[in-house]
Protein backbone atom coordinates (compact mmCIF):
# COMPACT_ATOMS: atom_id res chain seq x y z
CA UNK A 1 0.00 0.00 0.00
CA UNK A 2 1.71 3.34 -0.76
CA UNK A 3 1.63 5.86 1.24
CA UNK A 4 -1.11 8.25 -0.86
CA UNK A 5 -3.24 5.43 0.40
CA UNK A 6 -2.61 4.95 3.44
CA UNK A 7 -2.96 8.50 3.96
CA UNK A 8 -6.19 8.46 2.19
CA UNK A 9 -7.38 5.40 4.35
CA UNK A 10 -6.64 7.33 7.31
CA UNK A 11 -8.55 10.20 6.46
CA UNK A 12 -11.44 8.63 5.43
CA UNK A 13 -11.76 6.37 8.55
CA UNK A 14 -10.92 10.09 10.94
CA UNK A 15 -14.12 11.38 8.58
CA UNK A 16 -15.88 7.96 10.00
CA UNK A 17 -15.03 8.95 13.47
CA UNK A 18 -16.65 12.41 13.11
CA UNK A 19 -19.81 10.86 11.69
CA UNK A 20 -20.12 8.58 14.78
CA UNK A 21 -19.61 11.51 16.92
CA UNK A 22 -22.56 12.82 14.93
CA UNK A 23 -24.95 10.34 15.62
CA UNK A 24 -23.72 10.10 19.56
CA UNK A 25 -24.03 13.86 19.85
CA UNK A 26 -27.86 13.18 18.00
CA UNK A 27 -28.93 10.44 20.59
CA UNK A 28 -27.60 11.64 23.18
CA UNK A 29 -27.71 15.45 24.05
CA UNK A 30 -30.16 16.73 25.63
CA UNK A 31 -31.89 19.27 23.72
CA UNK A 32 -32.52 20.46 20.02
CA UNK A 33 -29.94 23.25 19.93
CA UNK A 34 -27.12 21.02 21.07
CA UNK A 35 -28.54 18.14 18.88
CA UNK A 36 -28.15 20.35 15.83
CA UNK A 37 -24.40 21.58 17.16
CA UNK A 38 -23.40 17.60 17.19
CA UNK A 39 -25.04 17.00 13.54
CA UNK A 40 -23.47 19.67 11.87
CA UNK A 41 -19.97 18.17 12.65
CA UNK A 42 -21.25 15.44 10.89
CA UNK A 43 -21.72 18.12 7.81
CA UNK A 44 -18.48 19.64 8.14
CA UNK A 45 -15.63 17.45 9.14
CA UNK A 46 -17.18 14.13 8.73
CA UNK A 47 -17.61 14.68 5.04
CA UNK A 48 -14.90 16.80 4.56
CA UNK A 49 -12.28 14.38 5.93
CA UNK A 50 -13.93 11.59 3.40
CA UNK A 51 -13.85 14.04 0.79
CA UNK A 52 -10.34 14.79 1.26
CA UNK A 53 -9.38 11.20 1.61
CA UNK A 54 -11.00 10.55 -1.52
CA UNK A 55 -9.07 13.43 -3.34
CA UNK A 56 -6.27 12.15 -2.69
CA UNK A 57 -7.25 8.89 -5.09
CA UNK A 58 -8.77 10.88 -7.36
CA UNK A 59 -8.07 10.17 -10.83
CA UNK A 60 -8.24 13.03 -12.62
CA UNK A 61 -8.86 17.02 -11.61
CA UNK A 62 -12.12 17.03 -12.85
CA UNK A 63 -13.16 14.43 -10.10
CA UNK A 64 -11.29 15.88 -7.14
CA UNK A 65 -13.07 19.44 -8.38
CA UNK A 66 -16.68 17.34 -7.99
CA UNK A 67 -15.59 15.84 -4.86
CA UNK A 68 -14.95 19.32 -3.66
CA UNK A 69 -17.79 20.99 -4.62
CA UNK A 70 -20.69 18.21 -3.37
CA UNK A 71 -18.21 19.24 0.26
CA UNK A 72 -18.87 22.80 -0.27
CA UNK A 73 -22.89 22.36 -0.82
CA UNK A 74 -23.18 19.88 2.11
CA UNK A 75 -21.69 22.28 4.03
CA UNK A 76 -23.37 25.40 2.98
CA UNK A 77 -26.53 23.18 2.98
CA UNK A 78 -25.93 22.07 6.64
CA UNK A 79 -25.09 25.41 8.12
CA UNK A 80 -28.16 27.52 6.93
CA UNK A 81 -30.12 24.39 7.49
CA UNK A 82 -28.79 24.43 10.83
CA UNK A 83 -29.88 28.09 11.30
CA UNK A 84 -33.49 28.00 9.92
CA UNK A 85 -34.17 24.44 12.01
CA UNK A 86 -32.59 26.51 15.65
CA UNK A 87 -34.66 29.42 14.50
CA UNK A 88 -37.94 27.63 13.86
CA UNK A 89 -37.72 25.44 17.42
CA UNK A 90 -36.63 29.27 19.11
CA UNK A 91 -40.01 30.52 17.56
CA UNK A 92 -41.76 27.42 18.62
CA UNK A 93 -40.81 28.62 21.95
CA UNK A 94 -38.54 25.39 22.98
CA UNK A 95 -36.33 26.78 25.54
CA UNK A 96 -32.08 26.10 25.32
CA UNK A 97 -30.85 23.41 27.71
CA UNK A 98 -30.01 24.46 31.20
CA UNK A 99 -27.64 22.62 33.20
CA UNK A 100 -29.09 21.75 37.02
CA UNK B 1 -18.16 -14.61 8.27
CA UNK B 2 -20.89 -12.81 5.05
CA UNK B 3 -18.69 -10.55 2.65
CA UNK B 4 -19.00 -7.17 3.21
CA UNK B 5 -21.23 -6.45 0.70
CA UNK B 6 -24.10 -8.78 1.88
CA UNK B 7 -23.90 -7.69 4.91
CA UNK B 8 -24.32 -4.04 3.42
CA UNK B 9 -27.29 -5.37 1.28
CA UNK B 10 -28.55 -6.90 4.06
CA UNK B 11 -28.88 -3.97 6.66
CA UNK B 12 -30.12 -1.77 3.94
CA UNK B 13 -32.89 -4.03 3.16
CA UNK B 14 -33.59 -4.40 6.62
CA UNK B 15 -34.01 -1.07 7.17
CA UNK B 16 -36.20 0.26 4.13
CA UNK B 17 -38.56 -2.57 5.81
CA UNK B 18 -38.53 -1.21 9.13
CA UNK B 19 -38.91 2.61 7.20
CA UNK B 20 -41.70 1.86 5.39
CA UNK B 21 -43.29 -0.22 8.05
CA UNK B 22 -42.49 2.65 10.72
CA UNK B 23 -43.62 5.70 7.77
CA UNK B 24 -47.29 3.58 7.66
CA UNK B 25 -47.91 2.82 11.56
CA UNK B 26 -46.81 5.50 12.51
CA UNK B 27 -49.83 8.15 14.25
CA UNK B 28 -47.99 11.42 14.01
CA UNK B 29 -48.52 12.06 10.62
CA UNK B 30 -45.04 14.40 10.47
CA UNK B 31 -42.85 11.45 11.88
CA UNK B 32 -44.83 9.41 8.71
CA UNK B 33 -43.09 12.00 6.54
CA UNK B 34 -39.61 12.19 7.37
CA UNK B 35 -39.57 8.32 7.65
CA UNK B 36 -40.66 7.99 4.13
CA UNK B 37 -38.32 10.92 2.85
CA UNK B 38 -35.39 8.93 4.49
CA UNK B 39 -37.03 5.74 2.81
CA UNK B 40 -36.43 8.01 -0.24
CA UNK B 41 -32.91 8.38 0.57
CA UNK B 42 -32.25 5.04 0.88
CA UNK B 43 -33.80 3.69 -2.27
CA UNK B 44 -31.64 5.61 -4.08
CA UNK B 45 -28.72 4.33 -2.47
CA UNK B 46 -31.01 0.76 -2.96
CA UNK B 47 -30.88 1.96 -6.46
CA UNK B 48 -27.44 2.61 -6.69
CA UNK B 49 -26.60 -1.09 -5.05
CA UNK B 50 -28.58 -2.44 -7.98
CA UNK B 51 -26.07 -0.98 -10.33
CA UNK B 52 -29.35 1.42 -11.66
CA UNK B 53 -27.64 5.21 -11.99
CA UNK B 54 -29.90 6.82 -13.94
CA UNK B 55 -33.05 5.52 -11.57
CA UNK B 56 -30.64 6.55 -8.66
CA UNK B 57 -30.37 9.90 -10.01
CA UNK B 58 -34.17 10.02 -10.49
CA UNK B 59 -35.26 8.72 -6.76
CA UNK B 60 -32.62 11.06 -5.28
CA UNK B 61 -34.27 14.18 -6.92
CA UNK B 62 -37.62 12.72 -6.54
CA UNK B 63 -37.95 10.33 -3.52
CA UNK B 64 -35.31 12.28 -1.40
CA UNK B 65 -35.93 15.93 -2.14
CA UNK B 66 -39.56 16.87 -4.13
CA UNK B 67 -41.91 14.02 -2.86
CA UNK B 68 -40.93 15.26 0.62
CA UNK B 69 -41.95 18.67 -0.10
CA UNK B 70 -45.30 18.04 -1.28
CA UNK B 71 -46.00 15.92 1.72
CA UNK B 72 -45.28 18.66 3.81
CA UNK B 73 -46.87 21.19 2.09
CA UNK B 74 -50.05 19.22 2.36
CA UNK B 75 -49.13 18.62 5.84
CA UNK B 76 -49.02 22.22 6.68
CA UNK B 77 -52.50 22.96 5.16
CA UNK B 78 -54.08 19.88 7.19
CA UNK B 79 -52.50 21.86 10.25
CA UNK B 80 -53.29 25.01 9.35
CA UNK B 81 -57.19 24.11 9.21
CA UNK B 82 -57.11 21.56 12.18
CA UNK B 83 -54.95 23.02 14.51
CA UNK B 84 -52.78 25.79 14.16
CA UNK B 85 -49.70 25.52 16.11
CA UNK B 86 -50.27 21.81 16.70
CA UNK B 87 -48.98 19.02 14.34
CA UNK B 88 -52.17 16.74 12.64
CA UNK B 89 -52.52 13.54 13.98
CA UNK B 90 -54.42 10.96 11.95
CA UNK B 91 -57.09 8.52 14.32
CA UNK B 92 -55.76 5.43 13.64
CA UNK B 93 -52.80 4.28 11.71
CA UNK B 94 -52.40 3.76 8.04
CA UNK B 95 -53.41 -0.23 8.40
CA UNK B 96 -56.89 0.69 9.67
CA UNK B 97 -59.15 -1.38 7.12
CA UNK B 98 -57.44 -4.97 8.08
CA UNK B 99 -54.92 -4.47 11.30
CA UNK B 100 -51.42 -4.34 11.42
CA UNK B 101 -50.69 -8.28 11.53
CA UNK B 102 -53.12 -9.03 9.30
CA UNK B 103 -51.53 -6.23 6.83
CA UNK B 104 -48.38 -7.69 7.69
CA UNK B 105 -48.89 -11.09 7.34
CA UNK B 106 -50.97 -10.67 3.99
CA UNK B 107 -48.11 -8.63 2.03
CA UNK B 108 -45.63 -11.30 3.10
CA UNK B 109 -48.08 -13.99 1.61
CA UNK B 110 -48.22 -11.76 -1.62
CA UNK B 111 -44.72 -11.08 -2.01
CA UNK B 112 -44.00 -14.57 -1.93
CA UNK B 113 -46.56 -15.67 -4.37
CA UNK B 114 -46.00 -12.75 -6.55
CA UNK B 115 -41.87 -13.35 -6.19
CA UNK B 116 -42.48 -16.60 -7.11
CA UNK B 117 -44.35 -16.23 -10.25
CA UNK B 118 -42.07 -13.83 -11.70
CA UNK B 119 -39.48 -16.37 -10.94
CA UNK B 120 -41.47 -18.99 -12.69
CA UNK B 121 -42.13 -16.88 -15.77
CA UNK B 122 -38.61 -15.37 -16.26
CA UNK B 123 -37.41 -19.80 -16.32
CA UNK B 124 -39.92 -20.74 -18.16
CA UNK B 125 -39.47 -17.54 -21.16
CA UNK B 126 -35.74 -18.32 -21.00
CA UNK B 127 -34.15 -15.33 -19.05
CA UNK B 128 -32.45 -16.65 -16.52
CA UNK B 129 -29.13 -15.55 -17.02
CA UNK B 130 -30.13 -12.65 -15.82
CA UNK B 131 -29.06 -10.16 -18.65
CA UNK B 132 -32.92 -9.34 -19.58
CA UNK B 133 -33.31 -7.27 -22.64
CA UNK B 134 -29.48 -6.31 -22.33
CA UNK B 135 -28.06 -8.02 -25.36
CA UNK B 136 -30.61 -7.07 -27.60
CA UNK B 137 -29.91 -3.50 -26.75
CA UNK B 138 -26.73 -3.65 -27.22
CA UNK B 139 -27.01 -4.87 -30.76
CA UNK B 140 -28.88 -1.88 -31.64
CA UNK B 141 -27.35 0.80 -30.10
CA UNK B 142 -25.27 1.92 -32.89
CA UNK B 143 -28.09 3.61 -34.36
CA UNK B 144 -29.47 4.77 -31.39
CA UNK B 145 -28.01 8.21 -31.48
CA UNK B 146 -26.97 8.01 -28.04
CA UNK B 147 -24.84 5.58 -26.17
CA UNK B 148 -26.48 5.50 -22.71
CA UNK B 149 -28.37 2.51 -23.25
CA UNK B 150 -31.45 3.53 -20.72
CA UNK B 151 -31.34 6.97 -22.95
CA UNK B 152 -31.62 4.98 -25.81
CA UNK B 153 -34.45 2.53 -24.68
CA UNK B 154 -36.39 5.59 -23.31
CA UNK B 155 -36.31 8.43 -25.77
CA UNK B 156 -35.48 6.44 -29.26
CA UNK B 157 -36.26 2.32 -29.16
CA UNK B 158 -39.65 3.05 -26.61
CA UNK B 159 -40.24 6.32 -27.15
CA UNK B 160 -43.41 5.74 -27.74
CA UNK B 161 -44.04 4.95 -24.21
CA UNK B 162 -42.12 8.04 -22.70
CA UNK B 163 -44.55 10.17 -24.81
CA UNK B 164 -47.41 8.72 -23.56
CA UNK B 165 -46.19 8.64 -19.75
CA UNK B 166 -45.31 12.80 -20.36
CA UNK B 167 -48.81 12.98 -21.20
CA UNK B 168 -49.96 11.28 -18.34
CA UNK B 169 -47.92 13.54 -16.14
CA UNK B 170 -49.25 16.82 -17.75
CA UNK B 171 -53.13 15.21 -17.26
CA UNK B 172 -51.98 15.12 -13.55
CA UNK B 173 -50.80 18.59 -13.30
CA UNK B 174 -53.73 19.86 -15.06
CA UNK B 175 -56.01 17.88 -12.40
CA UNK B 176 -53.86 19.73 -9.47
CA UNK B 177 -54.36 23.14 -11.65
CA UNK B 178 -57.96 22.80 -11.68
CA UNK B 179 -58.77 21.88 -8.20
CA UNK B 180 -56.73 24.77 -6.57
CA UNK B 181 -58.49 28.18 -6.26
CA UNK B 182 -56.55 30.99 -7.34
CA UNK B 183 -55.36 30.71 -11.15
CA UNK B 184 -52.14 32.52 -10.68
CA UNK B 185 -49.31 32.75 -8.43
CA UNK B 186 -49.59 34.28 -5.23
CA UNK B 187 -47.91 37.65 -4.57
CA UNK B 188 -45.41 37.88 -2.36
CA UNK B 189 -45.11 36.24 1.05
CA UNK B 190 -46.86 37.92 3.67
CA UNK B 191 -44.13 39.71 5.99
CA UNK B 192 -40.25 40.34 5.25
CA UNK B 193 -38.73 37.51 4.75
CA UNK B 194 -35.24 35.56 6.96
CA UNK B 195 -32.51 37.37 4.69
CA UNK B 196 -30.89 33.70 5.34
CA UNK B 197 -33.41 32.23 3.40
CA UNK B 198 -33.31 34.12 0.36
CA UNK B 199 -29.26 34.29 0.35
CA UNK B 200 -29.36 31.01 0.53
CA UNK B 201 -32.04 30.48 -2.56
CA UNK B 202 -29.67 32.61 -4.35
CA UNK B 203 -26.39 30.62 -4.28
CA UNK B 204 -27.94 27.46 -4.88
CA UNK B 205 -30.37 27.71 -7.30
CA UNK B 206 -27.69 28.35 -9.58
CA UNK B 207 -26.04 25.63 -8.91
CA UNK B 208 -28.89 23.91 -8.98
CA UNK B 209 -29.76 24.72 -12.56
CA UNK B 210 -26.02 24.06 -13.52
CA UNK B 211 -26.02 20.88 -12.06
CA UNK B 212 -29.71 20.10 -14.36
CA UNK B 213 -27.78 21.26 -17.53
CA UNK B 214 -25.23 19.23 -16.83
CA UNK B 215 -27.45 15.89 -16.29
CA UNK B 216 -29.19 16.67 -19.56
CA UNK B 217 -26.12 17.17 -21.11
CA UNK B 218 -24.74 13.96 -19.65
CA UNK B 219 -27.93 11.58 -20.43
CA UNK B 220 -26.61 10.92 -24.16
CA UNK B 221 -23.32 9.17 -22.74
CA UNK B 222 -23.85 8.64 -19.05
CA UNK B 223 -26.44 8.35 -16.24
CA UNK B 224 -28.82 11.17 -16.58
CA UNK B 225 -31.00 12.29 -18.77
CA UNK B 226 -34.31 14.35 -19.73
CA UNK B 227 -36.14 13.29 -16.48
CA UNK B 228 -33.54 13.69 -14.19
CA UNK B 229 -32.68 17.11 -15.26
CA UNK B 230 -36.42 18.00 -15.36
CA UNK B 231 -36.11 16.89 -11.20
CA UNK B 232 -32.99 19.01 -10.61
CA UNK B 233 -34.27 22.12 -12.09
CA UNK B 234 -37.62 21.99 -10.80
CA UNK B 235 -36.33 21.66 -7.12
CA UNK B 236 -34.70 25.37 -8.32
CA UNK B 237 -37.65 26.69 -9.20
CA UNK B 238 -39.07 25.25 -6.13
CA UNK B 239 -36.31 26.72 -3.67
CA UNK B 240 -36.76 30.02 -5.54
CA UNK B 241 -40.11 30.07 -4.74
CA UNK B 242 -39.80 29.32 -0.96
CA UNK B 243 -37.15 31.20 -0.70
CA UNK B 244 -39.58 33.85 -1.52
CA UNK B 245 -38.93 34.89 -4.75
CA UNK B 246 -41.85 35.52 -7.49
CA UNK B 247 -40.86 34.46 -10.96
CA UNK B 248 -41.03 37.98 -13.38
CA UNK B 249 -44.54 38.72 -14.69
CA UNK B 250 -43.10 37.13 -18.47
CA UNK B 251 -42.47 33.48 -17.14
CA UNK B 252 -45.58 33.74 -15.36
CA UNK B 253 -47.69 34.44 -18.36
CA UNK B 254 -45.28 31.78 -20.33
CA UNK B 255 -45.91 29.46 -17.14
CA UNK B 256 -48.91 27.58 -19.30
CA UNK B 257 -46.97 27.32 -22.66
CA UNK B 258 -43.82 25.86 -20.40
CA UNK B 259 -46.23 23.02 -19.39
CA UNK B 260 -47.40 21.93 -22.60
CA UNK B 261 -44.11 22.60 -24.40
CA UNK B 262 -42.33 18.96 -23.81
CA UNK B 263 -45.66 16.93 -24.67
CA UNK B 264 -46.35 19.03 -27.52
CA UNK B 265 -42.40 19.11 -29.06
CA UNK B 266 -42.49 15.35 -28.30
CA UNK B 267 -45.76 14.40 -30.43
CA UNK B 268 -45.44 16.79 -33.08
CA UNK B 269 -41.87 15.22 -33.80
CA UNK B 270 -43.83 11.86 -33.65
CA UNK B 271 -46.33 13.21 -36.57
CA UNK B 272 -43.96 15.01 -37.94
CA UNK B 273 -42.08 11.73 -38.86
CA UNK B 274 -44.84 9.69 -39.77
CA UNK B 275 -46.08 12.23 -42.04
CA UNK B 276 -42.79 11.77 -43.92
CA UNK B 277 -43.12 8.24 -43.97
CA UNK B 278 -41.04 6.54 -41.15
CA UNK B 279 -42.84 4.46 -39.40
CA UNK B 280 -43.98 5.71 -35.12
CA UNK B 281 -40.99 7.46 -33.61
CA UNK B 282 -37.95 5.88 -36.21
CA UNK B 283 -35.42 9.10 -36.49
CA UNK B 284 -33.86 9.68 -39.74
CA UNK B 285 -30.87 7.56 -39.94
CA UNK B 286 -27.45 9.68 -38.83
CA UNK B 287 -29.57 12.67 -37.12
CA UNK B 288 -31.20 10.23 -34.37
CA UNK B 289 -28.69 11.76 -31.81
CA UNK B 290 -29.88 15.51 -32.80
CA UNK B 291 -33.65 14.82 -32.69
CA UNK B 292 -33.29 13.04 -29.02
CA UNK B 293 -31.38 15.87 -27.88
CA UNK B 294 -34.04 18.91 -28.43
CA UNK B 295 -36.78 17.08 -27.24
CA UNK B 296 -34.81 16.21 -23.98
CA UNK B 297 -34.25 19.48 -23.79
CA UNK B 298 -37.80 20.59 -24.00
CA UNK B 299 -39.13 17.34 -21.84
CA UNK B 300 -36.63 18.76 -19.14
CA UNK B 301 -37.90 21.75 -19.41
CA UNK B 302 -41.49 20.76 -19.17
CA UNK B 303 -40.83 18.50 -16.38
CA UNK B 304 -39.32 20.96 -14.31
CA UNK B 305 -42.17 23.78 -14.64
CA UNK B 306 -44.89 20.49 -14.21
CA UNK B 307 -43.07 19.39 -10.82
CA UNK B 308 -42.81 22.43 -9.37
CA UNK B 309 -46.32 23.91 -10.19
CA UNK B 310 -47.60 20.96 -8.13
CA UNK B 311 -46.01 22.71 -5.25
CA UNK B 312 -48.22 25.27 -3.96
CA UNK B 313 -45.92 27.67 -3.28
CA UNK B 314 -48.90 28.62 -0.31
CA UNK B 315 -46.88 30.65 2.55
CA UNK B 316 -48.22 29.71 6.28
CA UNK B 317 -51.32 31.84 7.05
CA UNK B 318 -52.31 32.12 3.24
CA UNK B 319 -54.80 30.09 1.55
CA UNK B 320 -53.74 27.08 -0.96
CA UNK C 1 -13.46 -3.79 0.91
CA UNK C 2 -12.34 -0.62 2.82
CA UNK C 3 -14.73 1.18 0.83
CA UNK C 4 -17.58 -1.39 1.71
CA UNK C 5 -16.30 -1.27 5.21
CA UNK C 6 -16.95 1.92 5.88
CA UNK C 7 -19.94 2.24 3.86
CA UNK C 8 -21.91 -0.81 6.28
CA UNK C 9 -20.12 1.41 9.51
CA UNK C 10 -21.65 4.59 7.97
CA UNK C 11 -25.24 2.68 7.34
CA UNK C 12 -25.26 0.92 11.04
CA UNK C 13 -24.69 4.83 12.51
CA UNK C 14 -27.87 5.31 10.33
CA UNK C 15 -29.51 2.87 11.73
CA UNK C 16 -28.30 4.12 14.90
CA UNK C 17 -30.03 7.96 14.10
CA UNK C 18 -33.63 5.93 13.72
CA UNK C 19 -33.75 6.12 17.46
CA UNK C 20 -34.18 9.95 17.44
CA UNK C 21 -37.15 9.89 14.81
CA UNK C 22 -39.38 7.80 17.82
CA UNK C 23 -38.20 9.73 20.42
CA UNK C 24 -37.10 13.33 19.83
CA UNK C 25 -40.16 14.91 21.17
CA UNK C 26 -40.45 18.11 19.35
CA UNK C 27 -40.81 18.11 14.76
CA UNK C 28 -37.60 19.72 14.86
CA UNK C 29 -35.40 16.75 16.32
CA UNK C 30 -36.99 14.22 13.59
CA UNK C 31 -36.03 16.57 10.93
CA UNK C 32 -32.41 16.57 12.26
CA UNK C 33 -32.12 12.70 11.42
CA UNK C 34 -33.50 13.86 7.53
CA UNK C 35 -30.81 16.07 7.24
CA UNK C 36 -28.30 13.55 8.82
CA UNK C 37 -29.48 10.48 6.50
CA UNK C 38 -28.77 13.14 3.35
CA UNK C 39 -24.87 13.87 4.73
CA UNK C 40 -24.32 10.13 5.53
CA UNK C 41 -26.19 9.20 2.65
CA UNK C 42 -24.17 11.46 0.19
CA UNK C 43 -20.96 9.92 2.13
CA UNK C 44 -22.36 6.40 1.81
CA UNK C 45 -22.04 7.23 -2.34
CA UNK C 46 -19.17 8.47 -3.05
CA UNK C 47 -17.32 5.52 -1.22
CA UNK C 48 -19.37 3.22 -3.16
CA UNK C 49 -18.28 5.40 -6.35
CA UNK C 50 -14.64 4.77 -5.24
CA UNK C 51 -14.89 1.18 -4.03
CA UNK C 52 -17.32 0.19 -7.42
CA UNK C 53 -15.51 2.20 -9.74
CA UNK C 54 -18.83 3.40 -10.86
CA UNK C 55 -18.50 7.75 -11.14
CA UNK C 56 -21.95 7.87 -11.70
CA UNK C 57 -22.89 7.52 -8.64
CA UNK C 58 -20.84 10.72 -7.73
CA UNK C 59 -23.55 12.80 -9.72
CA UNK C 60 -26.41 11.29 -7.48
CA UNK C 61 -24.21 12.02 -4.58
CA UNK C 62 -24.19 15.55 -5.55
CA UNK C 63 -28.12 15.49 -6.20
CA UNK C 64 -28.94 14.15 -3.40
CA UNK C 65 -26.90 16.69 -1.40
CA UNK C 66 -28.84 19.86 -3.72
CA UNK C 67 -31.80 17.98 -2.88
CA UNK C 68 -31.78 17.47 0.45
CA UNK C 69 -31.41 21.16 1.30
CA UNK C 70 -34.16 21.66 -0.33
CA UNK C 71 -36.30 19.43 2.43
CA UNK C 72 -35.41 21.52 5.21
CA UNK C 73 -35.87 24.84 3.46
CA UNK C 74 -39.50 23.70 3.14
CA UNK C 75 -39.87 22.49 6.37
CA UNK C 76 -39.39 25.74 8.28
CA UNK C 77 -41.36 27.72 5.16
CA UNK C 78 -44.46 24.97 5.63
CA UNK C 79 -45.28 23.63 8.86
CA UNK C 80 -47.48 26.54 10.80
CA UNK C 81 -46.52 27.67 14.24
CA UNK C 82 -43.43 29.79 13.61
CA UNK C 83 -43.52 32.11 10.81
CA UNK C 84 -40.80 32.61 8.53
CA UNK C 85 -39.84 36.37 8.96
CA UNK C 86 -37.27 37.79 11.14
CA UNK C 87 -37.67 39.79 14.87
CA UNK C 88 -39.50 38.54 17.61
CA UNK C 89 -38.36 35.83 19.52
CA UNK C 90 -40.27 32.80 21.30
CA UNK C 91 -41.59 33.16 24.48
Amino acid sequence: MSIVEGLSGVLIVAGGFFFLAGTAGLLRFPDIYTRLHALTKADNLGLGLVVAGLCLRARSWAEAVTLIAIWLVVLLTGSTACYLVARFALRSGIRPWRHR
Amino acid sequence: MMPLSTLFDALLAALLVALAWGALSSRDLFRSIVLFMIFGILSAMAWARLDAPDIALAEAAIGAGLTGILLLDTLGALGERNRPGAGPVRETDAFAGWGRWLTLRNAVLGASVFGAGVAAAAAASGLTDGEGLAAAVAESIGEAGVSNPVTAVLLNFRGYDTLLEVGVMLLAVIGVLSLRATAKAPASPAGPLDPQLSAYGRLMAPVMVLVAGYLLYAGAHAPGGAFQAGAVLGGALVLLGLCGFTPPGRLQAANRGLLVLGFCVFLLAAVALTAAGYSLLEYPAGRAGLWIFWIEAALGLSTAFLLAELVSSRVPGGRP
Amino acid sequence: MFFEAMALFLMLNLAAGLVRVARGPTAADRMTVAQLFGTTGVAVLLLLAEGWGRPALRDTALVLALLSGLAVVAFVRFLPGAGSDPGGEGS
